[in-house]
């Protein structure tokens, strides 16, 4: 008996420890390191002095865009330990990079051409090299105007951000707003201001005589829709930024607002009171044939209509069960079910263009936040939280929001990653609110 | 009765846990055979090599007697082949387990001899203390022949390790894997730079296979399974890349030759 249970003792022993045996190693990763990656540009070479200086202004440029996303921490170029000279002569020593602790390194070169015509051109060729495996991640060459030097920047940290964290990049893109000033009339003139995502090119639409509000960018095209008392009575404007010219998007009785354009561009939402004695109601029309929709028929306040990525539904703000809360209905008006069920008031309700989010601001204990929800409802979180945070909107990767600010009586435009970090506040001549951002420009 | 059921009940359990633990490969014939006898001879054989190497250093440092003896043991155990080793093992166990049970039955016929008196005195608290002896040497024994039957392992690992470190139970030394898992895990994972709040992190996945030189640099590297997002599977590259040398315990190399990484999100 013991002889036996002995004896089986031993198998299972031995069969257990060739179990272990034949294990491999195997890892199983979770965390990993939430710091900013380590990147090194080097100052594009140039042959002319104007050369090195376009050169050192587009990398600084770049490096200003990469740093701000909060995502990347971009070496001092004191610490590099190849030169620029060796850096031209024989590419990246890769060994003396890696020293330095950064995970990409690049390099490039500016020429300026000047062919006899008005505007001189710009060539730029760039490269980024991964550190580590010593092969290119990307690289490109770049030719445009000499003015448009900016543009050429923002879309080389557009190709680097993109091929270091998989989204499409945000640094192309504008943002258009209403600039506040002091009208010395006692009130403050507000102007339609559109501006380079890093304040660069500033420039205003309007003159300040008329109310404007809650300015709108197209998803596709460099098109804005805005709100105008220019005629007395609030009513929707369409502007082309590209011809500068300017119509009415229909008019109809009482007020016109909260516009918003569907993903294609070819339609746009909005809430008319028209017809329904002053009880504000969602509708979409159609831009090319002007044809209008009624989405939402409640006694309740409807507004605030904002379309999913994939255009098949609206997520709105109503006031239908009490106080405001959010609800998404189908872009056809059915199917209406509701999404926050949270404390307090939820108002100006976006859908991110990456459709995983959906951001919006919450009253709660007479404070303001920007938050954002999952389309299912089931995870909310408030990203800021001041006395006055209003009209959140998505950058065109749905990675950063844009809010405006009010503190004391002053008024700015904020930014803040989803992930609740990084908050900057955007240089802006003067007051700015209404914040909405351009798709990519090509 | 109560044998017998206890008997087979036994044996059903270790039935199931055999087949449950894979025991087929006594079944399954080269590879696997082969593949235990890779880590369970290894560490003789690491020991020959590091022993070649090693000895002059350590006879330099330090020369203990008591571990020159167990060689004539090791050389014992080494001189069977690959293929027969497990075999041996069972058998050197066995070996050892008759000769256990002799010295018992010499200890319990000196115990009967000793407990002839008792009786004489009380009949009823004799009933009680020898179930309690019975009882309580086989638990012993059985701990015991367990104990050698690792002791066995323990001797070719201590072997290996040479003189350093000194007695360790089996337990300790899985205690250590994991540990040496965690160290890697956590050196891996510090460099990887990964930026937050990616979209679909958690329905990504990525393995990759590393074969690891002795000094902790990578001889081969292969993504197994993509991601599908070439800059996600590249910033685990530049992680490993990055870890080297890869803190791999010197006289663990046999068992971290390969790794795998990976991540399920």
């Amino acid at each position: 008996m013991k002889k036996i249970i002995l004896s089986v003792f031993v198998c299972l022993v031995s069969a257990f420890g060739l179990q272990n045996a034949n294990a491999l190693v195997r890892i199983d990763l979770t965390d990993a390191n939430a710091n900013p990656l380590p990147i090194a540009l080097a100052n594009l070479a140039g042959t002319s002095e104007e050369e090195k200086a376009m050169g050192k202004q587009i990398k600084d440029l770049i490096r200003n865009n990469l740093k701000n996303t909060g995502l990347f921490r971009p070496i001092d170029d004191k610490a590099f330990l190849q030169s620029e000279e060796s850096l031209q002569k024989q590419g990246p020593v890769f060994s003396q990079w890696r020293l330095i602790d950064t995970q990409a390194v690049m390099v490039g070169s500016v020429e300026i051409i000047d062919d006899g015509s008005a505007d001189k051109k710009l060539r730029v060729v760039y490269r980024l090299f991964d550190v580590y495996s010593e092969e290119q991640i990307t690289g490109r060459v770049y030719t445009a105007t000499l003015k448009f030097w900016r543009h050429v920047a923002h879309r080389i940290s557009d190709d680097i951000y993109k091929s270091l964290t998989g989204e499409e990049g945000y640094f192309a893109t504008r943002i258009v707003f209403i600039a506040e000033e002091p009208s010395g009339r006692g009130y403050k003139a507000k102007k339609l201001c559109v501006m380079d995502q890093d304040g660069g090119n500033y420039q205003c639409l309007t003159n300040g005589r008329h109310l404007v509000l809650t300015p709108r960018f197209s998803p596709t095209a460099q098109k804005v829709i805005y709100m105008s008392y220019e005629s007395n009575q609030p009513r929707l404007y369409l502007l082309s930024l590209v011809s500068g010219e300017q119509e009415i998007l229909g008019d109809f009785e009482g007020l016109n607002s909260s516009p918003r354009f569907s993903p294609d561009g070819n339609s746009v939402a909005m809430t008319l009171t028209m017809g329904h004695a002053g009880n504000p109601e969602i509708y979409s029309m159609d831009l090319r044939t002007r044809k209008l929709r009624r989405l939402t028929i409640h006694r309740g306040i409807d507004t605030s209509p904002s379309f999913s990525p994939d255009g098949k539904s609206i997520v709105f703000n109503s006031d239908r069960a009490g106080k405001p809360a959010l609800y998404i209905m189908d872009k056809d008006g059915n199917n209406v079910r509701r999404l926050t069920y949270g404390d307090g008031k939820y108002y100006a309700p976006v859908w991110s263009p990456r459709g995983d989010l959906i951001a919006f601001v919450k009253q709660l204990n007479g404070r303001f936040s920007i938050g954002v929800i999952d389309p299912q409802g089931e995870e909310e979180r408030l990203l800021t939280d001041s006395y006055m945070d209003e009209s959140p909107s998505w950058s065109p990767n749905g990675r950063v929001i844009i809010f405006a600010r009010q503190k004391g009586d002053s008024t700015r435009v904020h930014t803040i990653d989803l992930t609740g970090y990084n908050e900057r506040q955007l240089p802006t001549p003067t007051d700015a609110t209404d914040p909405s951002w351009s798709p990519l420009l090509q | 009765m109560r044998r017998g059921v206890l008997l087979s009940l036994l044996l059903h359990i270790a039935l199931v846990f055999v087949l449950w633990v894979n025991l087929p490969a006594f079944l399954i014939p080269e590879e696997k055979i082969t593949y235990i006898n890779v880590t369970l001879v290894s560490s003789p054989d690491a020991a020959k090599t590091t022993k070649k190497q090693e000895i002059k250093p350590v006879k330099t440092q330090q020369s203990n007697a008591p571990r020159e003896a167990p060689k004539p043991k090791k050389e014992q155990v080494q001189t069977p082949d690959h293929g027969t080793k497990v075999v041996s093992t069972q058998q050197s166990s066995k070996k050892t387990q008759v000769k256990k049970q002799e010295a018992k039955k010499q200890q319990k016929q000196e115990k009967k001899v000793s407990e002839i008196r008792p009786p004489k005195l009380d009949k009823t608290p004799d009933k009680k203390p020898t179930p309690v002896s019975k009882k309580e040497p086989p638990k012993e024994k059985t701990e015991d022949d367990f104990l050698k039957a690792l002791s066995f392992i323990d001797d070719l690992k201590n072997k290996k390790e040479a003189l350093e470190e000194g007695e360790e139970t089996d337990t300790k030394i899985f205690d250590v894997d994991q540990q040496d898992i965690a160290v890697l895990k956590r050196h891996i994972e510090k460099n990887w730079f990964r930026p937050p709040g990616i979209k679909g992190l958690n329905d990504m996945s990525v393995a990759v296979l590393v074969s690891v030189n002795r000094d902790g640099s990578i001889l081969k590297m292969e993504l197994t399974h993509s991601s599908g997002q070439p800059f996600f599977d590249n910033s685990l590259l530049r992680a490993v890349r990055k870890s080297v040398p890869l803190p791999i315990p010197a006289d663990k190399y046999d068992m971290f030759k390969t790794i795998e990484l990976r991540f399920n999100g």
